[in-house]
């Protein structure tokens, strides 16, 4: 009787320390095989480095929506506008049907479909818009969005490269 | 005697922390502004993010259960767990429902297998098949064992969820709370969110006791009845 406990305790942490051998092991193979396999989007610059093989694949791009470049036509619901990285990584973007409420210049969206070969135009099919965590009240002075925060979120991978200095490098 | 007199007060504590979460949606929906970008359309948040931390606490309770039922092979444990898999099951449905409707107006789409959504989605699979495996098997030392393994991953899943806005790109926007550089919220907003949170968590500690107290009782009446017969 004085020896089962002691038995059973040690048992218990071997499982304890298996789990979380296995546990560890998830997360890591996670991590690993998500970050460097597969992407939720391709940055402008990535897309258009790539367009030649991704040209025949469906695709997701994220972008800024540049000032004064949006287009539509109501009577063919065909909206057209331009993305860009904001390095001069500008992807014009073709769209059938109106777009979401929240689109609008200078918000960031995540457009899926094909890309030209030439990495110069895109053919949506689904077009989302990416809001950034800011949550404020109306201000009286119109839009005053901080955009910085969701260009951060959309370029992070560039933003965790050269933080805080975006007008300096090219 | 003092049983029956903590029941008692744990069910009228329930009553009273449902009043004050009635109370914290009317400040929600009535008091606080709309947001700039988002009209009024962003108050789901009010109610998304509160049940995605419940569906957190929850984990986080079944990682406890699953621990002590690993440890002390003590089957009784398995109550603890299986109340924080059924109340986490319900509040990751929550977040998910809300977050959809919260998506369409303003990404445009309902879902999109991104990141946070797809861990998310993950984690109420997962409670789920905590539910199907504590069914599946008969009662004993294998049915604990498996049981809390399975709710040791879950509580892993956790992290991953919270933390897939920074390591991945998502459409999901990043965190608005706990952030480097302070909260990225109005303070009338963060604080009608806050007491939100606050609430919902003590609600989801109090849904999984209970659930745990019935679960008990079920056992008890189940092993005298067992007990008569023989």
């Amino acid at each position: 009787m004085n020896l089962s406990p002691k038995k059973k305790r040690s048992k218990s942490t071997k499982w304890v320390i298996g789990i979380s051998l296995i546990a560890v092991a998830v997360i890591a193979i996670a991590l690993t095989q998500i970050s460097s396999n597969t992407v939720y989007f391709y940055t402008p610059d990535e897309a258009q480095a790539k367009a030649a093989t991704l040209t025949s694949q469906n695709i997701k791009v994220a972008g800024m929506v540049v000032a004064g470049s949006r287009e539509w036509v109501a009577e063919t619901l065909k909206l057209a506008f331009t993305i860009t990285d904001l390095k001069n990584h500008d992807i014009r973007v073709s769209y059938n049907g109106p777009p979401p409420d929240m689109f609008k210049e200078g918000q960031g969206v995540v457009v899926e479909g094909t890309i030209s070969g030439d990495g110069k135009s895109f053919a949506a099919r689904t077009l989302m818009v990416k809001h950034s965590e800011e949550y404020k009240k109306p201000s009286t002075d119109g839009g005053t969005m901080n955009k910085e925060l969701l260009e951060k979120s959309l370029f992070k991978t560039q933003a965790t490269d050269k933080p805080s200095n975006s007008g300096t490098q090219p | 005697m003092t049983e029956r007199k903590s029941k008692f007060t744990l069910a009228n504590s329930l009553t009273v922390l449902l009043a004050m979460l009635l109370g914290q949606w009317m400040l929600a929906w009535l008091w606080v502004p709309v947001d700039e970008a988002q009209g009024d359309v962003y108050r789901v948040i009010y109610l998304h993010v509160p049940a995605a931390f419940a569906s957190f606490l929850s984990a986080g309770v079944l990682l406890i259960g699953s621990l002590l039922a690993l440890r002390s092979k003590d089957e009784h444990w398995l109550n603890l767990s299986r109340a924080a898999a059924e109340v986490g099951l319900l509040f990751t449905l929550l977040t998910l429902a809300t977050g959809s409707i919260w998506g369409k107006p303003t990404w445009g789409v309902w879902w999109t297998w991104d990141a946070r959504l797809t861990t998310s989605f993950l984690l109420a699979l997962m409670y789920g098949g905590w539910i199907l495996l504590f069914g599946a098997i008969p009662q004993g030392p294998s049915r604990t064992r498996s049981c809390s393994i399975l709710g040791v991953m879950i509580a892993a899943d956790v992290p991953i969820i919270y933390k897939s806005v920074t390591w991945w790109r998502t459409l999901h926007q990043p965190q608005t709370i706990l952030r480097t550089g302070g909260s990225t919220m109005d303070s009338d907003m963060l604080c009608v969110l806050l007491s939100g949170i606050a609430i919902m968590a003590l609600v989801t500690v109090n849904m999984i006791l209970v659930r745990r107290e019935t679960l008990r009782l079920e056992q008890e009446l189940e092993e005298k009845s067992l007990g008569g017969a023989s």
